[in-house]
């Protein structure tokens, strides 16, 4: 079960479902011979290299998909490969030429052997033949080769080739197949037959047994020329010696005679033995000449033949076996290539968990040009915050030159990311642009961001990215990777809106005067800034377009539309004037606990001086309520659906004037006018502060402190609106002259 | 047998080289998308580790640990001021809406941790032991399941391995690793799996089987490798180009042609080795071939020669003897052996004239031999030499090229080549550059000396291996 869910896994087929094919020899001889055919490829022959060294990938896949060992996959692969047919067609052409030359050497060593029975049997006229000298003929080279084949195989197996009788018979068949056959795949098939069957187990057995096999032929050839001859003609046997004795003699045929008398071959006894001895002279002994020449052939039969037949049988069990037993050894590097092609090291599992596009919030664009950060309009402190620097390397804080600089310190972990939080939230002078200096080391990443962003939306300050330690990054051999890294640090930095010149590399450990002018410029130091796009201008055009739409008094929902309308101008700062009334969350629950919030917070903003005034009361709570209803339309038109009805609204603003009233300890009743003072001062409020929100509460309470005056004029006709704008511009103008002195 | 398929995953925060550690350990360039950038990989993607064609292990790569100051912060508050288990918090998060929207990646990660059974959490180890990758491995403490930190890079210079591993005790995690994905030490991937086995038990026999199969594929990579080696060895040295030196034309073309030829050798030498080893060609950047010098002569004479003749012609002699000495039975002893002698000296000439007759006539018909220089051998055997030691020492998660090669050999030229070497220098026909491939005769004695060298380089490259 674990099997077959494994592989299906891995994409293939079961080999035992499949039927493992059965490899025999010629299988794997197939295989050495692709192997050989693809390494020959290119390499100088250059009729190969059009056919060669081709992937094979349909036959990699069947290899692939067979399952099994390594070895398997290989014989399957060179079994399913296109150049099998060529290749199989080169062996068998092979085959046949060897085994013609075998059936040659069998005919020649018949032959061989006829001609030397009748040499071993040739004596002049009246002279006997020599029993000895015959014995010697026929079986002496055999006997001789018998030997230097056993101490061979026994003293040094690995030698048995081409210097045997079977090597001879071997080479000369793959002369022969060479030369009816011309080609590559000729030749690689040849190469491949060397390898398999002239080296090691195979084909030592092999050439051994073609050895004794015709062996065998010539002396069963010679046995039979010798019988033949025996029976027709008559052959007198004698012994000679010049410098042995009898005593020598008889014992030494007697023991020759010993196991062809056992098998039971008649041979001569002691007094016949004595009997043929012939001194060259007179008439040759004719005493035993059948036991003799029964001898004779015992002798082949026993020292020659028998030997030869036993070893030829055990030779062929012993190539049966290799054969066999017999793996292509598949650490060869044409093989060992193979590999991660027929026997891939892992299998894709794939996708397991996608990658899913987030459900992203809805974010109003929003681009904070750190250029805003004017050094001359606004000349607060530039916050500087170290994110994720090395103590140790870095030389906090960094320089900023020409302005404060409000170190915030470097994070690096939860509690020192509240910290610097913390000490920009509490700052006293309100910083004028928030600096974060990262490594270029670290790779940028979302938690680096997020981070970022909420620090941004803690302070509504313009942010600017300062990317140090390029030179460390290039020090550890990336020098190609920093432009790329400063790419990522961009890219990342543009989903929390701060624009690509607001993420600048500038190394601070080595700085120069061109980075410090970078720098310089980017922090607002310099001479080099665009002032802020002013925006209240044309906020207070939108309040007397609407005052002039007016023909009464208007309504808390005609007032709602104009506070709607001045969002509208500063709708790309949304977020940080949301956050400034505490209406940063967006729409949701209970809308009149917003407005109640929102208002509370504009109360809070406003300077002492007007809290005391029950008109500015009613203003400032207008404003922040309706403030609210602003953002939340801003945000979501259909929010307007979900607010409390006007009425309503006007009841819930009135009860939080009558709260705060209370607090101050004002207990006269409202004065409401007929004009539209009340309702233009509330706008004119909220355009103001949205036009410098971003700046420190204090500083909030400053500017509104010399903006707002105390007493309001009566406002009926746009005209007397307009003239009344203009005062608070100047005003407004007057309020930031004094901010910006030190 | 059956093993038990061990499930990994790969974490750690971003661009720390996870899917690098992946690609080495599947030796495979191409596994998933590695780059310099943040956030590559953004979704969990699996791959079975196989041995023997049977799935072992699978391998999960996950998307970076990106905000986990931010992610461990939100676990604390689901805590709150309960008393809970790290692996209930965890569960929690992953059941929450924020694992499917802020923390999207993180969540991917752990989830795939869970579903695991060992995490190795992978460490740049040229990082600082900074407050984000701290939350990281305390989130990981939470997952209860065994993490075992791999720190990566450690082959560079500033690495602040000490420090790690302080850390990483400190937070008791003891197993650690050092395994470099682009510079291998050899010995890397073999601790991984030894210590991941130290903390699974119960997948002790997988691992083993793991670093049997991986041991077994490095030896078989290095023999392979100096087969190829071996072999263009071979051909370059036994490469002739026959030559008349008095046209001078024609001796500078045998000479171009034959730099030609050995330069295209070793590039199809390098491709082989590149493919052998898992890389692309275009993971190389080869460098041209500096000079290779020929050298003009006949060496019918040099020691090699000599003894190569003595030695088959004494076989060649014997066998003629042989045959002499059947012809003597034939003939009923007439000759007394002046036919074996015959045979022996008929044997001998015949060897002679097969191995040499054609230099022979060749010096005769005015015409000379050009081969490459001993020192250019040296050379090409030192380059594939580096290069293999380069290609041992690359992981595949490698970016960068795979520098040039040596354009020069420290070995001196006075030192002997090796055997095989001298006797391919009086056997054109073992060239596979010679024309028209092999000639049937040469090819079991060729095999024996590509065998023969092959088995000393593959000795100097195991050495090499080991050494280090």
């Amino acid at each position: 079960m674990y099997y077959a869910s494994m592989s299906s896994r891995a994409g293939r087929i079961d080999a035992a479902n499949k039927g493992v094919r059965h490899v025999v020899l010629e299988d794997r001889l197939l295989a050495e011979a692709l192997r050989l055919y693809e390494e020959s490829g290119e390499s100088g022959a250059s009729e190969v290299a059009g056919g060669a060294r081709v992937s094979g990938d349909e036959s990699d896949r069947i290899a692939r998909e067979a399952g099994g060992d390594f070895e398997y996959r290989i014989i399957v692969r060179a079994g399913e490969h296109r150049h099998a047919e060529p290749l199989k067609e080169a062996l068998s052409q092979l085959r046949s030429a060897s085994f013609m030359m075998l059936i040659a050497g069998l005919i020649v060593a018949a032959i061989a052997a006829a001609a030397t029975a009748r040499a071993t049997l040739a004596t002049h006229p009246g002279e006997p033949v020599n029993f000895f000298w015959a014995l010697g003929g026929t079986l002496g080279v055999e006997t001789l080769a018998l030997i230097i084949w056993l101490l061979l195989i026994l003293l040094r197996p690995t030698t048995m080739s081409s210097g045997s009788l079977g090597g001879i018979i071997f080479a000369l068949g793959r002369r022969v197949a060479g030369w009816l056959h011309r080609g590559p795949v000729q030749l690689v098939a040849a190469r491949a037959v060397g390898l398999v069957y002239s080296r090691g187990a195979i084909g030592r057995w092999t050439l051994s047994a073609i050895s004794h096999a015709l062996w065998l032929t010539f002396l069963g050839s010679c046995l039979g020329l010798l019988v033949l001859m025996l029976s027709i003609r008559e052959y007198t046997f004698a012994w000679e010696t010049t410098i042995l004795s009898e005593q020598t003699y008889v014992p030494m045929t007697k023991a020759i005679a010993v196991v062809p008398q056992a098998l039971g071959f008649h041979v001569p006894d002691e007094s016949e033995i004595l009997a043929s001895r012939w001194t060259g002279q007179g008439p040759p002994p004719s005493s035993a000449n059948e036991a003799w020449s029964q001898l004779l052939m015992g002798s082949i039969v026993v020292y020659g033949m028998v030997p030869r037949f036993v070893l030829l049988v055990i030779c062929l069990i012993l190539r049966k076996r290799a054969c066999v037993r017999y793996r292509l050894d598949t650490t060869l590097s044409g093989y060992t290539r193979l590999e991660s092609r027929i026997m891939p090291r892992s299998a894709s599992i794939g996708v397991v968990d996608a990658e899913e596009e987030p459900p992203r919030e809805d974010r109003p664009a929003q681009r904070i040009s750190p250029r805003e950060a004017d050094g001359d309009r606004f000349p607060g402190p530039v916050a500087v915050v170290g994110v994720e620097l090395d103590r140790e390397a870095t030389s906090w804080p960094i320089p900023i030159e020409g302005g404060a600089c409000l170190d915030l310190g470097i994070v690096d972990n939860r509690e020192e990311r509240k910290r610097a939080a913390e000490l920009l939230g509490q700052a006293t002078v309100s910083p004028r642009l928030l600096v974060a200096v990262c490594s270029l080391i670290t790779t940028p990443d979302r938690g680096v961001f997020s981070y970022l962003e909420k620090l941004q939306r803690l302070s509504s300050l313009p942010l600017a990215i300062v990317l140090t330690d390029g030179e460390k990054l290039r020090r550890r051999g990336q020098i190609n990777d920093v432009g790329q890294r400063v790419e990522d640090w961009r890219k990342l930095a543009a989903t929390i809106q701060v624009s690509d010149e607001a993420v600048i590399e500038v190394d601070l450990e080595n700085l120069t005067n061109h980075s410090r002018t970078i720098l310089a410029a980017l922090t607002g130091a310099g001479k080099t800034k665009a002032a802020k796009v002013r925006q209240i201008e044309r906020a207070f055009e939108v309040i007397l377009a609407n005052v002039e739409s007016w023909k009464e008094k208007p309504s808390l929902s005609a007032q709602a539309e104009l506070h709607h309308a001045i969002a509208e101008v500063y709708e790309n700062e949304s977020e940080s004037w949301r956050r400034l009334l505490c209406f940063e969350t967006g729409f949701a629950g209970d809308m009149t606990r917003h407005i109640h919030a929102g208002a509370n917070r504009v109360l809070e903003l406003m300077p002492a001086r007007l809290k005391s005034s029950p008109k500015w009361l009613a203003i400032g709570a207008v404003t922040g309520a309706l403030g609210c209803v602003a953002a939340a339309t801003l945000i979501s038109p259909v929010a307007i659906g979900a607010l409390p009805v006007w009425s309503g609204l006007g009841a819930a603003i009135a009860g939080i004037v009558q709260a705060v009233r209370k607090e101050h300890g004002l207990d006269e009743a409202t004065v409401t006018g007929e004009d539209y003072s009340e309702a233009v001062c509330a706008a004119a409020l909220f355009a103001v502060l949205l036009e410098i929100q971003g700046r420190g509460e204090e500083a909030i309470t400053r500017i509104l402190d010399v903006v707002a005056n105390d007493d309001i004029p009566e406002m009926s006709d746009p005209a007397a609106v307009s003239r009344w704008l203009d005062s608070v511009r100047h005003r407004f103008d007057l309020a930031l002259a004094r901010e910006a002195k030190p | 047998m059956t093993l038990e398929v061990l499930k990994i995953a790969v974490v750690g925060h971003t661009n720390v080289g996870k899917t690098s550690l992946l690609r080495t350990l599947l030796r495979d360039v191409e596994f998933g998308e590695v780059s310099v950038s943040p956030a590559t990989t953004r979704h969990v993607e699996g791959v079975s580790l196989l041995v023997g064609g049977e799935c072992v292990a699978d391998l999960y790569d996950t998307p970076g640990l990106e905000d986990s100051i931010g992610l461990l912060e939100h676990l604390d508050a689901i805590t709150g001021e309960r008393r809970m288990d790290g692996i209930d918090v965890i569960r929690e998060f992953l059941g929450s809406d924020h694992a499917r929207r802020a923390f999207s990646q993180e969540a991917k990660a752990l989830r795939q941790v869970l579903a695991s059974d060992v995490a190795l959490y992978v460490i740049d180890a040229r990082d600082r032991v900074s407050g984000k990758l701290r939350d990281e491995l305390e989130i990981l403490g939470c997952c209860a399941k065994p993490v075992v930190p791999v720190l990566n890079f450690v082959a560079g210079p500033e690495t602040r391995t000490a420090e790690w591993r302080e850390h990483l005790a400190r937070v008791n995690m003891h197993a650690v690793v050092e395994f470099d994905t682009v510079v291998l030490d050899g010995w890397g991937e073999r601790r991984l799996f030894e210590k991941i086995s130290t903390l699974l038990d119960p997948y002790r026999e997988t691992l083993e089987a793991l670093i049997e199969d991986r041991a077994r594929q490095r030896k078989h990579l290095i023999r392979a490798s100096a087969d190829l080696i071996a072999e263009l060895l071979i051909d370059v040295a036994a490469h002739v180009v026959v030559a008349a030196v008095a046209d001078e034309t024609s001796a500078r073309k045998a000479m171009e042609t034959m730099q030609q030829t050995v330069r295209d050798r070793e590039q199809k030498c390098v491709d082989d080795l590149l493919a052998l080893h898992g890389f692309r060609e275009k993971d190389f950047e080869s460098g041209d071939f500096p000079i290779i010098d020929g050298k003009w002569g006949l060496d019918l004479f040099s020691p090699e020669a000599l003894k190569d003749f003595g030695i088959r012609a004494t076989g060649a002699a014997a066998a003629g003897a042989m045959a002499g000495l059947a012809v003597d039975v034939m003939v009923g002893g007439l000759t007394m052996g002046v036919a074996a002698a015959t045979g022996a000296a008929l044997g001998a000439l015949f060897s002679a004239t097969k191995s040499h007759g054609s230099r022979i006539i060749d010096r005769v018909r005015g015409f000379t031999e050009l081969r490459v220089d001993d020192q250019t051998i040296r050379l090409l055997a030192a380059r594939q030499n580096a290069l293999v030691q380069a290609l041992f020492h690359r992981g595949h998660a490698s970016q960068d090229l795979i520098g040039r090669l040596p354009l020069e050999t420290k070995e001196s030229s006075s030192k002997k080549l090796p055997e095989p070497i001298l006797l391919s220098k009086i056997h054109p026909d073992w060239s596979s550059l010679s024309g028209d491939g092999f000639r049937n005769q040469g090819i079991e004695r060729r095999i024996e000396a590509v065998d023969d060298l092959a088995g000393g380089i593959e000795r100097r490259l195991s050495a090499a291996q080991a050494g280090q």
